[in-house]
C-alpha cells in the first residue's frame, strides 16, 4: 500500500514537471488539508495559515523542475511548511503585542470547543464580541459554531454560498480578535487562562 | 542538541500547541523560547507537530482548502495559459483557425438543411466584409496612441505602457487619466497595474483616475468587458457602469453595458461580487446574471451559463439563446454594420457558436441554413434583414 502510493506521487511529480496542473491539484488535495491542521496547531489563526500555504504551494509549482521525488517529497513539503510558520511564530514570540493577538486569535478560533470554562469573565468578553459583530455575520457565527449546523445548511438556510459562509466566519473570527485586542489590552486580562473557551 | 521532552520549554510548547497552556504561562513559555537557539526551537515544533493527534475543525478545513485552491490556482493559471489565449486573440492566426471551423460549421448545417440550400447565395459584397481584430486606442493624460494591431495585449504600467511581449509603447509618468477605447469592429487585452486582466469588447470605452492600483481600483466602461481580477482584501475593485456599480475582491466576471442595449447585464463566472444602483444591492454567486433594466432601474437576477456568455473573449460567437435582435447588435458592432428590418424582426431564438474570426458572408450562410433568415448586404455597410416564407 504504501509503495504504491510512493509509485503514484512519484508520478504525479513528474507529470507536475511536464507542466500538469491536474497533477499539481492532486498534490494540493493530498496535502493542505493535513498542513493547515498541522500549521494551525502553532498559529492558531487560519489568515496565517492560508497565507503560508499559498507560500508553499506557488513555492512548489515554481520550483516543480528541481523537486527530486527520491528524497521524500512529504518530509519536504513538511519541512517548508512546518519552517514557514515557525519562523512566524518566533516573531510573534518576540512581540508583546503580536503575543495579545496570538491569544485573541485562539480565543476566536476555539469558539466552538465543547469543553466548559467556568470563566465567566471571558464568557462574558467573547459574548461582547459576538454582540459587536454585524447581524448577519453574528448569526452565521452562532449558526455555525454554536448551533453546529453544517456549512451547507447555513448557507441554504441563509440564501448564500457556502464560501460566504467559511469566508464570514473568518471575517468573524477576525473581527472578535480585533474587539479583544482593542478593549482588553490591559494587564488584567493577561491573568486570565489561555485556553479559550465560551460557555455562556 | 535538542531539547529534553522533560524541559520546562518543551513542556510549555507542548501545552501551547495542543491548547492546554493557562494565559499566565504564556508570557513564560516565550521568555524561554529566546533562550534556545533556533535548530533547537524547530526540533521541538517539528516533534510535536508530528506527535498523533485528534483532527479537528475538518469542515472548516476542508472549505479553507478549496476556497485557497482557487487563489492559488489563478495565480498559476494566468502564466500557463497566457501564451495560448495571446495567439487566439492574434487575429491573424485566428482567421486560418476559423477559416477551417467555418468550413466544418457550414459543411455541417448544410449537409442538415440540405433541402433549404439557398441557390448560390449571393454573398457578394459580404464576403469581402472582413471581421474585427486587435483595435484601440489609448489616451493617458490627453496623449492619444494607437494601439498595434499585431499585438493584441497591453500592459499598463504605474508610469509605462508596454505590450505583452515587452516591447515598450511610452513612458507616461504619472497618469492623472487614462481612457482605452476600442471601436466597432476592434477588441484589446489589458493588464492593469494591480495584474488584473481586462478583455475589452468592440466599440468599448475603459477610464480611470490617478492612484488605480495603489489608492483604488475604481473603473468605469461602457461597453463590454471581461475582467480577471487580482485579489485584493484591502482594496476593493469597483467598476463603474451608468447607474449601476459593481464591486469584487477577486474574481472573474463579465459586463455588457453598452448604451444601445436596454439593460446592463453583469455575468459572474467565479468568485463573489456585488452589483448595486441606488436602491438595491444584490451579490452574485458564479453563474448568476444581474440584469438592470435601465429604465425601470431596477436589478434582478437569474441563471446563466457563465461560459457561453465570455467566449467572445476567446474568440467565439455564442449564440445560445440570443434573440434575433440582440445577436444583430453584437454582429453590428463586430462587423460595423447598420441592421435594417425589411419586415418586422423574425421571433427566433437562436443558437450555435461560430468564430469571430471568419467574413461576414459565413455568417450570412449560417443563418440561412439554420434559422431562415435571410441577410443581405448593401454598399454603404447596411445589412438588410429579411425572414423567408416558408
Amino acid at each position: 500500500m504504501r509503495e504504491k502510493t510512493h509509485f503514484e506521487e512519484a508520478k504525479l511529480l513528474e507529470e507536475m514537471k511536464q507542466d500538469s496542473i491536474a497533477a499539481f491539484n492532486q498534490l494540493y488535495r493530498n496535502y493542505a488539508p493535513i498542513l493547515y491542521q498541522r500549521l494551525l496547531r502553532l498559529l492558531k489563526n487560519p489568515e496565517s495559515v492560508e497565507e503560508i500555504l499559498q507560500d508553499v504551494f506557488l513555492k512548489i509549482w515554481n520550483k516543480r523542475e528541481e523537486i527530486i521525488p527520491e528524497k521524500g517529497f512529504k518530509a519536504f513539503i513538511y519541512r517548508m511548511a512546518d519552517h514557514m510558520a515557525i519562523d512566524l511564530f518566533r516573531k510573534i514570540a518576540r512581540d508583546k503585542a503580536l503575543q495579545l493577538e496570538l491569544w485573541a486569535a485562539s480565543v476566536s478560533f476555539y469558539l466552538h470547543t465543547e469543553e466548559h470554562v467556568f470563566d465567566k469573565e471571558k464568557a462574558r468578553i467573547v459574548q461582547e464580541a459576538i454582540q459587536s459583530l454585524p447581524p448577519k455575520r453574528r448569526e452565521i457565527l452562532i449558526q455555525c459554531k454554536l448551533e453546529d449546523k453544517s456549512y451547507k445548511e447555513v448557507a441554504e438556510m441563509m440564501g448564500i454560498s457556502v464560501s460566504t459562509v467559511s469566508n464570514q466566519l473568518v471575517s468573524a473570527m477576525k473581527d472578535i480578535r480585533e474587539y479583544i485586542v482593542k478593549n482588553y489590552r490591559e494587564d488584567y486580562l493577561i491573568s486570565l487562562i489561555f485556553i479559550a473557551i465560551l460557555s455562556f | 542538541m535538542a531539547l529534553d521532552k522533560n524541559d520546562k520549554t518543551y513542556k510549555l510548547l507542548r501545552a501551547f500547541i495542543n491548547d492546554q497552556l493557562e494565559r499566565s504561562q504564556l508570557e513564560e513559555l516565550f521568555t524561554l523560547i529566546e533562550e534556545i537557539d533556533e535548530e533547537q526551537l524547530h526540533t521541538a515544533i517539528h516533534a510535536i507537530l508530528d506527535e498523533e493527534h485528534t483532527p479537528e475543525n475538518l469542515d472548516f478545513i476542508q472549505e479553507r482548502v478549496d476556497l485557497l485552491q482557487e487563489d492559488i490556482l489563478a495565480k498559476i493559471i494566468p502564466e500557463q495559459t497566457r501564451t495560448s489565449q495571446r495567439k487566439l486573440f492574434n487575429i491573424r492566426l485566428a482567421i486560418g483557425i476559423a477559416a477551417m471551423l467555418a468550413v466544418v460549421f457550414t459543411i455541417t448545417h448544410l449537409w442538415q438543411r440540405r433541402e433549404n440550400f439557398p441557390p448560390e447565395a449571393d454573398h457578394g459584397i459580404a464576403s469581402t466584409i472582413m471581421p474585427g481584430g486587435n483595435k484601440a486606442t489609448i489616451t493617458v493624460n490627453g496623449r492619444d496612441f494607437e494601439l498595434d494591431a499585431n499585438q493584441g495585449e497591453l500592459m499598463l504600467g504605474a508610469d509605462s505602457l508596454f505590450y505583452a511581449d515587452g516591447q515598450l509603447l511610452t513612458t507616461t509618468g504619472v497618469q492623472q487619466s487614462v481612457q482605452v477605447k476600442t471601436p466597432l469592429g476592434g477588441q484589446y487585452q489589458l493588464t492593469l497595474a494591480d495584474g488584473s486582466q481586462v478583455w475589452l469588447n468592440a466599440g468599448s470605452t475603459l477610464i480611470y483616475d490617478t492612484g488605480f492600483g495603489t489608492d483604488n481600483r475604481a473603473l468605469r466602461l461602457e461597453g463590454e468587458a471581461y475582467f480577471d481580477v487580482t485579489k485584493n482584501p484591502d482594496l476593493p475593485f469597483t467598476v463603474e457602469i451608468n447607474g449601476q456599480q459593481v464591486e469584487v475582491l477577486g474574481t472573474a466576471f463579465n459586463i455588457s453595458a453598452y448604451t444601445e442595449e436596454p439593460m446592463v447585464k453583469t455575468t459572474l463566472q467565479r468568485g463573489s461580487l456585488a452589483v448595486a444602483n441606488n436602491t438595491q444591492k444584490l451579490i452574485l454567486k458564479p453563474n448568476q446574471q444581474a440584469i438592470l433594466d435601465k429604465n425601470e432601474k431596477k436589478i434582478a437576477t437569474h441563471d446563466v451559463n457563465a461560459t457561453s456568455i465570455v467566449a467572445w473573449k476567446d474568440g467565439i460567437f455564442d449564440f445560445h439563446g440570443m434573440g434575433v435582435e440582440e445577436c444583430m447588435r453584437v454582429i453590428a458592432r463586430w462587423y460595423q454594420l447598420d441592421i435594417v428590418y425589411k419586415e418586422k424582426v423574425p421571433s427566433v431564438l437562436l443558437g450555435g457558436k461560430m468564430s469571430r474570426g471568419v467574413r461576414l458572408s459565413t455568417f450570412l450562410e449560417f443563418l440561412e441554413a439554420n434559422f431562415d433568415i435571410h441577410g443581405e448586404v448593401t454598399a454603404d455597410r447596411k445589412l438588410i434583414i429579411t425572414a423567408n416564407n416558408r
